[in-house]
């Protein structure tokens, strides 16, 4: 793993965050 | 997606088929607002290198394979978070198939039916990766005319079913949902090039590759994006991250509405059909590109 940067806090929350955002608008609108 | 469609051959419904245009122009406007503006970086929206062959024929693939599995990549994963397990038995089909189409035994025959591939113009000129716009010129203002052009169509197709009337008890308003979907298809443009080092947009396929091989083996495996160490624990992309985020969002709206439920489906052979499905979209959506 080396030159693999670890995942910084805004990294790690920016994914989950899309993700969980995105997840939710689906079942909201029933895609 | 799925859905949308659907409802337009089987039942005649253009509800859900007028949100994906709402969503598809917002998205497009968008995104190609914020490439303009620079905050995309040099590579911009990394658009895909045109195999049409491959299009049509993994398009058509994974086609099949949505309506065997009873939803899209992205449906799939967020009616997981709504409890219906045969979700999950078609994920865990698509994943399959995806990582052996992408890095196992099927990899030569997709790249075969990848190899033909339409750039234009010729040379150092040549543009690998062409647009729509790119067939009459390219360049910027030759790129907003034909966004216009195909914002005029689809406008009256939107504004024929209402976006402002009436709002549904549960849940949102086509209309909502479709701006919805298309402002998240630009935050996550712009966060996977923010945050993930490359901008990769709301696909599913490829994050889906890169989460299960990090859940399998401890790493992406990523080719072309950038890849972060996750606290020790192996080596993933942004991607991989937001597609373990997606059946958690869907879980807190289930929740919130009081939809969520666990449920499977009473036959066996419903399960397996499902699985066969989610593995015949894996096959069609990595042929395709994504």
């Amino acid at each position: 793993m080396e030159g693999i940067p670890y995942a910084g806090i805004g990294v790690i929350l920016s994914g989950l965050l899309v993700g969980v955002a995105f997840g939710y608008v689906l079942q909201r609108g029933r895609y | 997606m799925n859905t949308a469609f659907r409802d337009v051959i089987f039942i005649n419904d253009y509800t859900l088929f007028r949100a994906w245009l709402v969503a598809l122009l917002i998205a497009i406007i968008g995104a190609n607002l914020i490439e303009d503006l620079g905050f995309m970086g040099e590579d911009g929206l990394r658009r895909q290198v045109f195999s049409p062959i491959a299009a049509i024929i993994g398009g058509y693939i994974f086609g099949l394979g949505i309506v065997m599995a009873g939803g899209c990549g992205s449906g799939v994963l967020y009616k997981q978070g709504e409890g219906q397990f045969a979700a999950t038995v078609a994920t865990l089909g698509f994943a399959g198939s995806l990582i052996a189409t992408y890095h196992g035994p099927l990899k030569p025959v997709m790249n075969f039916i990848k190899s033909y591939k339409v750039s234009i113009g010729s040379g150092d000129n040549a543009v690998d990766a062409p647009a729509l716009w790119d067939i009459f010129g390219g360049g910027t203002s030759v790129k907003w005319i034909v966004i216009a052009v195909v914002a005029a169509i689809i406008i009256p197709v939107v504004l024929k079913g209402k976006p402002f009337g009436k709002q549904p008890k549960k849940g949102w308003s086509w209309s909502l949902g479709g701006t919805v979907v298309g402002v998240m298809v630009i935050v996550a443009w712009w966060a996977s090039y923010y945050f993930g080092g490359q901008a990769r947009g709301l696909s599913f396929s490829g994050p889906t590759i890169d989460f299960f091989m990090f859940a399998l083996t401890g790493s992406s495996q990523a080719p072309f994006d950038p890849m972060f160490n996750l606290l020790g624990i192996g080596v993933l992309t942004w991607s991989a991250l937001y597609v373990m985020g997606v059946p958690l969002g869907a879980h807190l709206s289930a929740r919130g509405l009081k939809e969520y439920k666990l449920t499977t489906p009473r036959d066996a052979s419903e399960l397996l059909r499902v699985f066969l499905g989610g593995m015949v979209m894996g096959f069609g959506a990595a042929t395709a590109g994504g």
